[in-house]
């Protein structure tokens, strides 16, 4: 345990951290888009999805758990890593240029981050804790799933975030490898076509999900 | 011999007088300056003309002029040592710039490099980082036979890569994030390839790496702007294999053998 902490209070060690934590959260989308993909066979199958998981008990919980605990981390190392960074550079240049290093992705990422984390919450809000406020079971999500898709502030600012979903994994999939030291001149590159795949997938998959809520409530 | 054409420039110039003064920038002219010149030559005639009009010269840091040495560089138009790849201000010739350009020069931003005077940096953190664990330990005395340790040749193509790093400071100056990175991979990738750095790889690896955080250069986002600012060319790939070392001699090797 005093290894893992010692780890941490390195550079490369939180960057180790932030790719591993940001590795496990891409494994949550693929679960959490297959789960939603469940709509595409109508509210029956996507209502049974959401009973069956909540039919587990004390499973759900202890993943959800697990799963606030790598989003904390991510965000918590996120901030760490990116105060730092604004710090080295303590005088900004008067005239700044790139070279072509950098990518908009990369830029953004701080700021992509951020914006995940208000979607993050407001979405948390909408459904999971509205979920568990009310008590309501899988049939009942999957209308609420359906109605809250037709306000249109909730649709744009679901589509919006998605899309910056998309440009944040567009860096961050292959960053992580670098990361965590599995890097090679090849691979590396084909890692960073990857991430742009991925990035376009992920957020055209999730930007899919609301259209067919809406289309099923018609 | 071609003649040579002559451009007029203005300079936008970063002057500092130390590090307690706060800085502001200053307009020059750069009249009649040669197209063979190179960057600091440019600085040489722009710096005459100062002495003559009784302001001070600009301080900037250079020695070799051959590109080989490190020691100069400063910030051209937002990019460190220049717009040309893979080049050394000393090695920039004033044939890249048009006639009537506006140039504005500054010294490399980090909090690790404090600035000195105007353009000059102290850039003794990096001696600092290559003291923690950039060497090899050996008994110095009468010479070695030169093949009593052979070298695979890929493992010396790949050391002779990383140890092109002159130590100029252009990757943090690039970085937006002012981190050392690709600096400190190249040493510990230059050792870590050859039989010889391997008794002291692991441990390098973790002081070379603490010392560079303890002196305020910043993370990497692997953003790639060191590798494209490197006048060496150093691959960001290096930075990958310095994270692996890390994590290897801090998950798999007893820390009780450093």
């Amino acid at each position: 345990m005093s290894l893992l902490i010692e780890i941490f209070k390195t550079s490369v060690g939180k960057k180790f951290y932030m790719a591993i934590s940001g590795l496990l959260l891409l494994g949550f989308l693929v679960f959490h888009l297959s789960g939603n993909s469940t709509l595409i066979f109508g509210h029956e199958t996507f209502a049974a999805f959401v009973d069956f998981l909540a039919g587990t008990g004390p499973l759900i919980y202890f993943a959800e758990l697990i799963l606030a605990l790598i989003f904390l981390s991510h965000i918590f190392l996120g901030i760490i890593l990116t105060l730092s960074n604004w710090k080295a550079r303590n005088v900004k240049y008067s005239v700044s240029n790139s070279r072509g290093g950098q990518t908009f992705a990369s830029k953004t990422m701080p700021y992509t981050g951020f914006i995940l984390l208000l979607f993050l919450i407001i979405h948390l809000l909408d459904y999971t804790i509205t979920k568990y406020m009310s008590g309501w079971d899988g049939w009942q999500l999957a209308m609420h799933v359906s109605d809250s898709f037709k306000n249109f502030a909730r649709l744009s600012f679901y589509i919006f975030a998605v899309i910056v979903l998309g440009v944040h994994i567009s860096h961050g999939f292959w960053s992580l490898f670098q990361s965590i030291g599995v890097t090679h001149t090849q691979y590396t590159k084909m890692l960073q076509k990857l991430a742009k795949v991925l990035g376009v997938l992920f957020a055209i998959g999730f930007a899919t999900i609301p259209f067919i809520a809406v289309t099923l409530a018609k | 011999m071609s003649e040579s054409n002559t451009i007029h420039l203005t300079l936008r110039v970063w002057r500092q007088p130390n590090a307690a003064t706060p800085g502001r920038f200053e307009t020059y002219e750069a009249t009649n300056i040669s197209t063979e010149m190179s960057f600091l030559e440019m600085l040489d005639v722009v710096n005459d003309q100062l002495a003559l009009n009784g302001i001070e010269p600009i301080a900037f840091d250079h020695d070799c002029r051959e590109g080989i040495c490190g020691a100069c560089g400063c910030v051209v138009n937002g990019q460190a040592h220049g717009h040309l790849k893979g080049t050394t201000l000393c090695q920039l010739h004033m044939r890249h710039f048009r006639d009537g350009d506006t140039l504005v020069i500054e010294p490399f931003r980090a909090k690790a490099f404090p600035i000195i005077k105007d353009l000059v940096v102290d850039r003794s953190a990096f001696d600092q980082i290559i003291q923690a664990g950039g060497y090899i330990s050996v008994k110095t005395g009468s010479a070695p036979e030169a093949s009593s340790i052979l070298v695979p040749k890929k493992n010396a193509d790949l050391a002779m890569d990383a140890a092109a790093c002159i130590g100029c400071g252009a990757c943090v100056a690039a970085c937006p994030n002012s981190s050392a990175m690709l600096f400190v991979s190249a040493k510990i990738n230059h050792l870590g390839q050859l039989p010889q750095g391997q008794p002291e790889r692991y441990r390098r690896a973790i002081h070379m790496i603490e010392k560079m955080d303890e002196l305020g250069f910043g993370n990497c986002s692997n953003h790639l702007e060191c590798e494209a600012a490197c006048p060496k060319e150093i691959q960001f790939v290096n930075i990958g294999r310095m994270n692996r070392d890390y994590i290897i001699a801090k998950l798999f090797h007893n820390e009780e053998a450093f």
